[in-house]
């Protein structure tokens, strides 16, 4: 077990990263937004780190701190405008914030270093600190889906109409989404920075918008299983196609296409709804004697 | 308990006028009819109640609070609940948690807690979840809590829905078209069930198509033909009214009438 984690370590990471984002933006479509604002907020969470640690000789803790408020207080301003907006048109505008948000590191050179980006960043993050963070995730997000927060959510997702008519305030949750997955996504964009010595904006284009939510349309948007089976399969994935080599696109291609139509609920979702519903039928038969007032 | 009070209610879009000059009032432990052949505007009237349309003119209060210009999850916060003409539930979600969502103004658990689980949280959510299954009990569904609300049938939707609106605890519920495609066991046993809910203090608006439906539940009725209301009444009065056989029968056809 140990020798597996020892030699696969970097692939470990990687999955626990790439789980991070996932949840920033598993919250947001939770939520019924349709952002892909995860990636700028990722960015913003890592330069800002990186920024603090070599700039200004801050501690890894403080400056992951300071990535998460950041990144968590630009989804509040973000929330504004965006939450007039919806569906196709609000994917549009959160793409074009990922693109501002590049462009301001590649024009704001004296303290991102453009595009040769930041290097020389010491490596303060490791294996453990992505464990614990990610596990805080997984907490914060599994407490959601017991509170009203949770409900909320999943009703404005379902009939943003009929949650309106039962009391929900669409304005209230949408920020609240879009603040958690701005701190989320900070959160991991700065262990990232921590992590890997250095950062490019190129690393935060377009390619990572589409693996982010690819992560989420694999895994599923509405249960805490989602973005951990669709993190595990995009990890996954590469290592089984190596033998395939340059043909290796071809099959990730193939097998994102089969999920899409197929399973377009994401495999996790599938999953976990499966399970309950096997244990519903029983409820029915037992249920059905005492049928009520009327 | 309150009642709803409707006054010259208009509503134009752009220069088509949709409503002219509504005007009645739903009493607290009644059930107050309101029909119209299709088209008549009565669901445009039900949005417009409960804010998900803006008055152009009139107002509409509930105890004297003017809700007309109020958003939707504001309307229900002062007591006005509704159910859907064509079902709403989040199918997705067992029939628990839809009337969970009713709950949710109930909700004092703060974002933080609820963020954290912490045992107000948690505390919460138990004490909604009895509450919604006496709920459910109540209109003879508590048997399918954990059942998708989705897969149930057509009948068991509406008592769902039905549910959910209640469980916000309204001091007036809209039920619009709730027995449209129903037998008559089954819109016969719903009419006990609306009953007894007036019994309780709630006041009902009825909305229907099913005239005979509405005459055998309501003291008065209202008949709405174009976004006016052409006869208000006993649901004997306004049945005979010429105006109303007229709209429902078509100009030309004067006899003839159940």
């Amino acid at each position: 077990m140990m020798q597996f984690f020892a030699a696969n370590q970097a692939l470990f990471d990687f999955f626990l990263l790439s789980l991070g984002f996932a949840y920033s933006q598993q919250i947001v479509l939770r939520a019924g937004v349709f952002s892909v604002a995860t990636v700028g907020f990722v960015a913003i969470g890592a330069y800002f780190a990186g920024y603090l640690v070599t700039q200004s000789g801050l501690d890894g803790y403080s400056a992951i701190a300071a990535g998460t408020l950041v990144a968590g207080a630009v989804g509040f301003l973000l929330s504004v405008p965006l939450s007039r907006l919806r569906g196709v048109f609000q994917a549009i505008a959160t793409l074009a914030f990922v693109e501002i948000v590049l462009n301001a590191l590649y024009y704001l050179e004296p303290y991102t270093g453009g595009a040769m980006g930041m290097n020389r960043i010491p490596k303060l993050v490791h294996s453990w600190h992505l464990l614990i963070a990610v596990a805080a995730v997984i907490y914060v997000v599994w407490a959601i889906g017991r509170s009203g927060i949770g409900r909320a959510w999943d009703a404005l997702r379902q009939d943003e109409t009929v949650a309106a008519c039962l009391g929900v305030s669409i304005r209230k949750y949408h920020t609240l989404a879009f603040v958690l997955s701005g701190a989320i996504g900070g959160m991991f964009g700065a262990m990232q920075g921590l992590y890997f010595y250095t950062i490019t904006p190129e690393q935060f284009g377009f390619a990572m918008v589409v693996s982010v939510l690819t992560t989420i349309v694999l895994g599923g948007r509405s249960t805490l299983f989602g973005p951990i089976v669709g993190a595990v399969i995009l990890a996954v994935l590469p290592e089984i196609a190596r033998p395939l080599a340059e043909n290796r696109l071809f099959l990730h291609g193939a097998i994102l296409l089969a999920v899409i139509v197929f399973i377009p609920d994401g495999v996790g979702d599938v999953l976990v709804r499966k399970l309950r519903r096997r244990r519903a039928p029983e409820a029915v038969l037992t249920g059905e004697q005492n049928h009520g007032v009327s | 308990m309150a009642s709803l009070e409707l006054k010259n209610v208009g509503k134009s879009f752009g220069g088509l006028k949709a409503m002219t000059d509504v005007s009645f009032t739903v009493e607290p432990g009644t059930i107050t009819g309101l029909i119209g052949p299709n088209g008549a505007g009565k669901s445009t009237l039900v949005n417009l109640i409960t804010g998900l349309l803006k008055l152009t003119t009139g107002s509409i209060t509930l105890d004297d609070r003017e809700i007309g210009t109020a958003p939707p999850e504001e309307v229900v916060r002062i007591g006005v609940a509704r159910t859907f003409q064509n079902i709403r539930l989040l199918t997705e979600a067992t029939v628990l948690d839809n009337v969970l969502i009713g709950f949710h103004r109930r909700e004092e658990a703060s974002i933080l807690s609820g963020l954290l689980s912490l045992p107000s949280s948690r505390h919460e959510t138990a004490r909604l979840k009895t509450a919604a299954m006496e709920l459910l009990e109540r209109f003879g569904i508590d048997h399918l809590a954990q059942i998708p609300a989705g897969t149930l049938s057509y009948g068991h939707q509406r008592r769902v829905e039905m549910a959910r609106a209640f469980a916000t605890d309204p001091s007036i519920l809209l039920l619009d078209e709730p027995v449209a495609g129903m037998n008559d066991v089954e819109s016969e046993r719903l009419g006990r069930l609306f009953r007894s809910l007036a019994e309780s203090g709630v006041g009902i608006l009825l909305i229907e198509h099913d005239v005979k439906f509405v005459s055998r539940l309501c003291r008065d009725v209202h008949v709405l033909d174009s976004g006016r209301i052409i006869a208000s009444g006993t649901p004997d009065y306004v049945l005979k009214h010429p105006d109303v056989i007229a709209a429902y029968l078509g100009a030309d056809d004067f006899e003839g009438v159940a």
